[in-house]
């Protein structure tokens, strides 16, 4: 197990004041109860017509960079991620967030592995900290919006679509949060089924209009819409495998783990990732993040800032952050606190 | 053992190559400002191999370094420019195409500096992490029309469609990385920028307007935010200085100096502004890539990698060379590499 001299130093999130309400079912489509249920979400956030994932980028980075008691210019690196819908087709957000944040001696640059996202930024900043002595300070930040290209209800099977932003400052020190290692699995790939079939190089200019279809973000073949369960046969066998190689390369058991940290899907996954793993179903994160929604790669630190806003976890618990590309590639943390 | 190096490296273009003297009546460019870029020519994906591009110039690379794609741990890809579809995880695409079946796959972007943040990741990751022993990047570029016109949408570079690749290992053979140094200013970031095509103004193509919006024109987006002689200033005097910075900062974290650059990889644009980086850096034109900016145009984040695999099979590297990589990226970044050649 690596032990890296490295932690997160501060934590930020940000979600817009707009949410609906999932028990008010008026506000939602033409749904079958039952799906609603099984998603199992209490409301969704949504940006006003002015807020786009910059905006609420920048927003959860101040709040992480004041709790590592940082300021700006102590920042070296920025990397922003998300789940991949921009503001402009071509646009270097990460250097317009670089330059709101006047994070002079920084450099910026954008990271996607689609829901996986922050957790990678978060694993090639660790690595950066560790393998240059120069660097003391790296930022993390995600922000989505679905706003304009999706169905938030729709548009992803089996998860409804949710606004906001989250944030961390790894720092070159140990307590506080201390990451301890990190773990991948990598299986079969998935990867195309992943097309959003217009506006690029290849088609351009179509007479059809720009919206996140069905067509486009359905992972057909892994994702059964009707059950809400993942059909990819090997999934929970794979997180399973990933958490105890994790763990064990630190030296503990499962019931070390004071809480586990995954994106917020639906309630349904959640439960059988907890079945899978034979722990609690309070020990998963969905405990918070029910109240958010799926927001993309920012769920993971949106829901770890929550528990520790609550006080979830005391000093000498261990945390697991788990997050899952779209090809289904995985990837662990284990924190200490 | 802790010294990482790319061992190996591959590249790829398009056989089908556009000349510049004859885009300049079929384009209806301006002569003098092609003349002063430099690029006599460049290569064209006229057969659509899009994608293949990078996958033939990532197996050059494999084979070069002894391997194959199973031995892969990360897989990173980055384009600075050319987005097949506005949403696509091609890093997991190109990773099924290859066969790197135990690689993670991941993209990364800083313009046409996206390369250097990739070989940034795989020196860090091998530095720190015993269990990782192959790391591939890959960068790729191809430029379309309506939304690029290689010969226009870019004012300092004629832009060529290519691909390049490289392995990156615990070793001492090839290329040894020293350091990897970036900077960002991202005031000017609105320049670089296409105003129709995302959240803010989704692409409706069911007027004129959101078309023309939709075509990538820096001088549309320059007229604007370079509407006054402070602005252009302000510019001018970004991108001279961090081109010094750039080199600087990592000069100076290796306790090195302009006078240990034996030679000198940049990318590909426009002839004009690769002279003032070779006077900056202090090194003789025919010790940098300068020349294959004539013979290929900028293919945006594959030109370091593509130059430093040409430059190799060109025999412009002896053993014990320091060379230096440079290039940049729109909204603005800056990236340098310092490497060792071991023969």
């Amino acid at each position: 197990m690596s032990n890296y001299p490295v932690a997160i130093s501060g934590v930020g999130s940000y979600v817009p004041d707009q949410y609906i309400e999932i028990s008010l079912t008026d506000r939602c489509p033409d749904l079958p109860m039952e799906y609603v249920i099984d998603i199992g979400f209490e409301k969704i956030h949504f940006a006003d017509d002015n807020e786009f994932p910059v905006d609420m980028a920048i927003s959860a980075a101040r709040k992480a960079i004041n709790r590592a008691k940082l300021s700006p210019s102590q920042i070296d690196i920025i990397i922003f991620s998300n789940f991949g819908v921009p503001e402009y087709y071509y646009w270097a957000n990460y250097a317009k967030i670089h330059s709101e944040l006047r994070a002079k001696k920084a450099q910026a640059f954008y990271l996607n592995q689609c829901h996986n996202s922050q957790l990678r930024a978060i694993e090639f900043g660790t690595n950066l900290i560790c393998s240059n002595e120069h660097i003391q300070h790296i930022l993390v930040i995600s922000a989505d919006s679905y706003r304009n290209v999706a169905d938030r209800w729709q548009s992803f099977k089996g998860t409804f679509l949710s606004d906001g932003a989250s944030a961390c400052v790894l720092s070159r020190q140990k307590g506080k949060y201390t990451i301890l290692g990190f773990k991948e699995t990598n299986p079969e790939s998935f990867s195309c089924v992943y097309n959003y079939p217009e506006e690029g190089l290849i088609t351009a200019l179509s007479e059809k209009k720009q919206l996140l279809t069905e067509r486009a973000l359905t992972v057909e073949g892994i994702f059964d819409p009707e059950s809400c369960d993942i059909r990819f046969d090997g999934f929970f066998d794979q997180v399973r495998e990933n958490v105890t190689a994790l763990i064990e390369e630190a030296g503990l058991e499962l019931s070390n783990i004071k809480r586990i940290i995954t994106l917020n899907f639906n309630e349904k996954l959640c439960t059988q990732i907890c079945k899978a793993l034979k722990v609690k179903e309070d020990v998963i994160s969905w405990t918070v993040g029910s109240e958010y929604g799926h927001i993309g790669p920012a769920d993971i630190l949106l829901n770890l800032d929550q528990i520790l806003e609550r006080r979830m976890v005391k000093k000498g618990d261990y945390i697991i952050l788990l997050g899952t590309a779209l090809d289904l590639s995985m990837m662990s943390c284990l924190v200490k606190c | 053992m802790n010294t990482v190096s790319i061992v190996s490296t591959g590249r790829y273009v398009p056989e089908f190559y556009e000349l510049s003297e004859e885009a300049i009546e079929a384009e209806q460019l301006d002569p003098d400002r092609i003349h002063d870029l430099g690029t006599y020519k460049v290569h064209v994906d006229k057969q659509d191999e899009g994608y293949n591009m990078a996958v033939k110039a990532a197996q050059s690379a494999i084979a070069k370094a002894g391997i194959t794609a199973l031995d892969i741990d990360v897989l990173i890809i980055s384009s600075g420019f050319g987005r097949k579809y506005l949403i696509h995880d091609d890093a997991a695409y190109l990773r099924y195409l290859i066969g790197a079946k135990k690689a993670s796959a991941f993209r990364v972007e800083q313009g046409c500096n996206s390369a250097v943040v990739s070989l940034n990741y795989a020196f860090s990751r091998l530095k720190s992490d015993k269990r990782v022993h192959n790391i591939l990047v890959i960068s790729y570029e191809f430029f379309k029309k309506p939304l690029v016109n290689r010969w226009k949408s870019v004012e300092s570079s004629i832009l060529g469609d290519g691909a390049s690749a490289a392995v990156i290992q615990k070793s001492t053979k090839g290329f040894n990385i020293l350091g990897v140094y970036g900077v960002t200013d991202g005031y000017f970031c609105d320049i670089w920028r296409t105003d129709v095509g995302g959240l803010k103004h989704p692409f409706l193509g069911d007027n004129e307007a959101d078309m023309t919006a939709f075509e990538y024109n820096i001088y549309k987006t320059a007229a604007e935010y370079l509407c006054n002689d402070k602005n252009k200033g302000m510019l001018q005097n970004v991108l001279v200085q961090n081109n010094k910075v750039v080199f600087d900062g990592l000069l100076e974290k290796l306790k090195m100096s302009y006078t240990d650059i034996n030679k000198l990889v940049m990318y590909n644009v426009g002839i004009y502004v690769l002279k003032k980086v070779i006077k900056m850096v202090g090194i003789e034109e025919d010790k940098t890539s300068m020349y294959l900016s004539r013979q290929y145009g900028h293919i945006g984040n594959a030109d370091i990698l593509f130059n430093l695999d040409h430059m190799l099979d060109d025999g412009k590297f002896e053993d014990q060379d320091i060379v230096g990589l440079f290039s940049a990226g729109a909204g603005f970044s800056w990236g340098s590499v310092m490497l060792k050649y071991s023969a």
